[in-house]
């Protein structure tokens, strides 16, 4: 399961990661280029000041004149340790003891400005040397005069012609010097840095994490909290309402939609537990009767008289509770979508007089009018059972609720859109308020409910159910004492229901 | 006692009905809240059998109306709504008790000769008036240990009178909640019944319990 928590300290803590990451090396590598610039220009200032210092005589060749004062700055300190002059053919010419029998790297070109190499100095440490190349002699002769003059160079005359003509051709020879210093210092300066940046880095990264995972945790509490009210929600607690008390602006459309959506879900609970409560007034009064009026029987002898009103009583609820328990498996199944739903191409105007032919008998004994002239031949493509259906009920509703001596009138056309059905009934009993609860399960338009005998309260549920599936639509029209009209209209081209059929709404 | 049966399901009602006459209740019937309201008018029903799902005024208007009055008769809510929340709903709005459709007709009767007890503030099924003891389940009436046979009009009347004993009941009183529909109101037929009772509770006895009061009624109890 995802956290957006856990994300975002991740991702944060990721990016906090790396910018401190990407400024530690830059530190790094700022602070390196300083110290190694230092550590080179000291080297480089060892360099021209023992080029100075070295002097030369034909007898000695090359030596160190004098030790290093100490500079202003303590940077340079006495002779350096490790130094060695080549000729630029690589004869070592200066080869002090200090180097042991070690030489140091030569390297040939140095440049003006020198080459730098990383070595091994003698004792074994890593070191750096500076190889630069220098012309014996550009020192001026003052000073060459007081070298050779100096009390630490009494001459051995025995060579003295040789030493004079290698003198002259010392002057002016190029050669190279190489001038080394550990660099244990510098790394461990340089590693001591990197440690450090490390570790503060890593410090700073941590912290952020925590900070971050705790702004977070105090940034998402208003979820938090809506979560523990929506899961506060049950069944029993439909009422509650999530509140947007507290709650920053960004979550208020979804607190908003939720309890919208808590709305709908209470109305559709509501909705529900009354047609359970419908169904089971429904079904269980007529079986309360069925009981009570046995038990009554039972309880002393009674006449044949009596036992039949009994037997006949019980024989009517049963047929009631059957048309009723027949209505309530057809709306199941319909709801289930379990029809087996083939359709076919039907003539709606032959299904229409089959089912009227059938309701004759009752429309005579009670002196209905029926007018059936309006019924032109139509084509719906709808499954047939469920035509059968539609048909059966609209108009055994029609038959049911129609005054004595009224009329009823069927019409069947076509326009551009629907096949429409219209039937309609002289005596209404329903208002134009009543004909929108006139599709609700259980609803009669009489006020007996129950003791109508026949009249379930589903036919027009199971129509309206049926129009839906088939992709057309009914709409009731009803103004008391008047007329009483059912208008069916069907697609006209296949029962696919994405047909467009005008969208008329229930009045 | 007289009862209401409030039960728009017509057969239903009417085996209600029938089983409480068998059982020598005076019963009325309505099929709707408003008929119901029109009966409960006369303030001389003791017991109300109440369906809540009925057409325009439904059980809960009728009881909300029983509130207002001042001898409010015990009610016993008849429903198919079996739920928690139903019988709860039932119960705070005024009813005594309730019983779920289908139910056994024994319970039932049973059930609202307890809530006749309770209005009348009866606590047990036998009551006691000095040597007389009444059963008022078996319906069997006992003076100084022997059974005294009584017809079903004159257990009716004996019935009522020890409901509201040491009380005066007056003879529209007795009228009313005996079955007496035969009759006039004001006919002497209450007299000639509460003298035949007389004979047969007070003949052999020293004690008289049944007592007149002259322009008034009658009286059950001990005491002159």
């Amino acid at each position: 399961m995802r956290s957006i928590r856990l994300q975002l300290t991740l991702w944060c803590g990721a990016a906090i990661a790396l910018m401190l990451a990407v400024l530690g090396v830059s530190l790094y590598l700022t602070l390196q280029h300083s110290l190694e610039s230092h550590f080179n220009a000291s080297l480089a200032a060892r360099a021209t000041l023992l080029v100075d210092t070295l002097d030369w005589d034909p007898h000695r060749g090359f030596h160190v004149t004098s030790d290093f004062t100490p500079v202003s700055d303590g940077s340079v300190q006495g002779t350096p340790r490790y130094f060695q002059i080549w000729s630029l053919r690589g004869k070592s010419v200066l080869h002090p003891a200090s180097l042991g029998r070690r030489d140091l790297k030569f390297l040939t070109s140095p440049g003006d400005t020198g080459r730098l190499a990383s070595i091994t100095l003698p004792d074994n440490h890593a070191g750096r040397e500076l190889v630069i190349r220098f012309r014996e002699g550009n020192s001026d002769d003052q000073e060459q005069g007081h070298h050779h003059d100096g009390p630490g160079h009494t001459g051995d005359s025995r060579n003295n012609r040789t030493a004079d003509t290698a003198q002259a051709e010392h002057i002016g020879q190029d050669y190279i010097l190489a001038v080394a210093r550990p660099t244990d210092e510098l790394d461990t300066a340089l590693s001591s840095i990197a440690w450090s940046l490390a570790v503060y880095c890593s410090l700073a990264t941590l912290c952020s994490a925590a900070l971050i995972a705790w702004l977070l945790n105090r940034g998402l509490r208003p979820v938090n909290t809506i979560a523990q009210q929506i899961a506060g929600v049950g069944a029993a607690h439909l009422k509650d309402r999530i509140s947007s008390e507290n709650i920053p602006r960004e979550l208020i459309p979804i607190v908003d939609r939720l309890n919208k959506l808590l709305e709908r879900v209470e109305a559709a609970v509501i909705r529900e537990k009354a047609l359970t409560a419908d169904m089971a007034h429904e079904l269980r009064t007529p079986l309360a009767a069925l009981r009570t009026g046995a038990e009554l029987a039972l309880t002393r002898l009674r006449s044949s008289e009596e036992y039949q009103r009994t037997l006949r009583q019980s024989l009517d609820i049963s047929i009631q509770m059957q048309e009723m328990v027949e209505n309530l498996l057809t709306l199941a199944r319909l709801e289930a979508g379990a029809w087996a739903q083939v359709s076919a191409n039907c003539r709606l105007d032959q299904i229409t007089q089959q089912q009227l032919q059938s309701c004759t008998a009752r429309i005579n004994s009670r002196a209905v009018t029926l007018d059936s002239s309006g019924i032109s031949p139509e084509v719906v493509s709808a499954p047939p059972e469920l035509l059968l259906l539609v048909l059966r009920n609209v108009l055994d509703n029609a038959v049911s609720y129609v005054n004595d001596g009224g009329t009823i009138r069927v019409g069947l056309k076509s326009d551009s859109d629907a096949v429409i059905l219209t039937v309609a009934n002289t005596g209404s009993a329903i208002s134009v308020r009543q004909s929108r609860q006139i599709f609700e399960r259980f609803w009669r338009g009489d006020d007996s409910r129950t003791d109508q005998g026949r009249h379930s309260g589903l036919g027009l549920s199971i129509v309206q159910n049926i129009m839906r599936q088939i992709g057309g639509r009914v709409i009731v029209e009803s103004s008391v004492g008047e007329w009483f009209t059912i208008v069916l209209l069907f697609p006209k081209h296949g029962g696919d229901g994405s047909h467009d059929i005008p969208r008329y709404e229930c009045l | 006692m007289r009862v209401l049966v409030v039960e728009d399901f017509k057969t239903l009602r009417e085996s209600i009905a029938q089983a409480l006459r068998e059982q020598n209740y005076v019963v009325n019937e309505a099929g709707d809240g408003r008929l119901a309201l029109w009966h409960l008018q006369s303030g001389h029903i003791d017991v109300v059998i109440l369906d809540l799902m009925m057409p325009g005024v439904d059980g809960f208007q009728v009881l909300k109306a029983m509130e207002r009055m001042k001898a409010r008769p015990a009610a016993l809510i008849l429903t198919a709504r079996d739920t928690v929340d139903d019988r709860v709903k039932g119960l705070d709005a005024g009813a005594d008790d309730y019983l779920t459709k289908p139910f056994a007709l024994e319970e039932m009767l049973a059930r609202v000769r307890a809530l006749t007890r309770r209005r009348y503030k009866v606590a047990s099924s036998r009551l006691t008036i000095g040597t007389l003891a009444i059963d008022l389940n078996a319906r069997r009436v006992f003076r100084a240990g022997t059974e005294i046979e009584l017809s079903a009009r004159e257990y009716a009347i004996l019935e009522y009178l020890a409901m509201r004993q040491g009380e005066i009941v007056s003879r529209s009183e007795i009228w009313e909640h005996v079955h007496c529909d035969d009759s006039p109101p004001e006919s002497n037929v209450v007299d000639v019944f509460v003298s035949l009772l007389r004979k047969k509770i007070d003949a052999d006895s020293l004690q008289r319990l049944i007592h007149t009061r002259r322009g008034q009624g009658y009286m059950l109890g001990p005491g002159a």
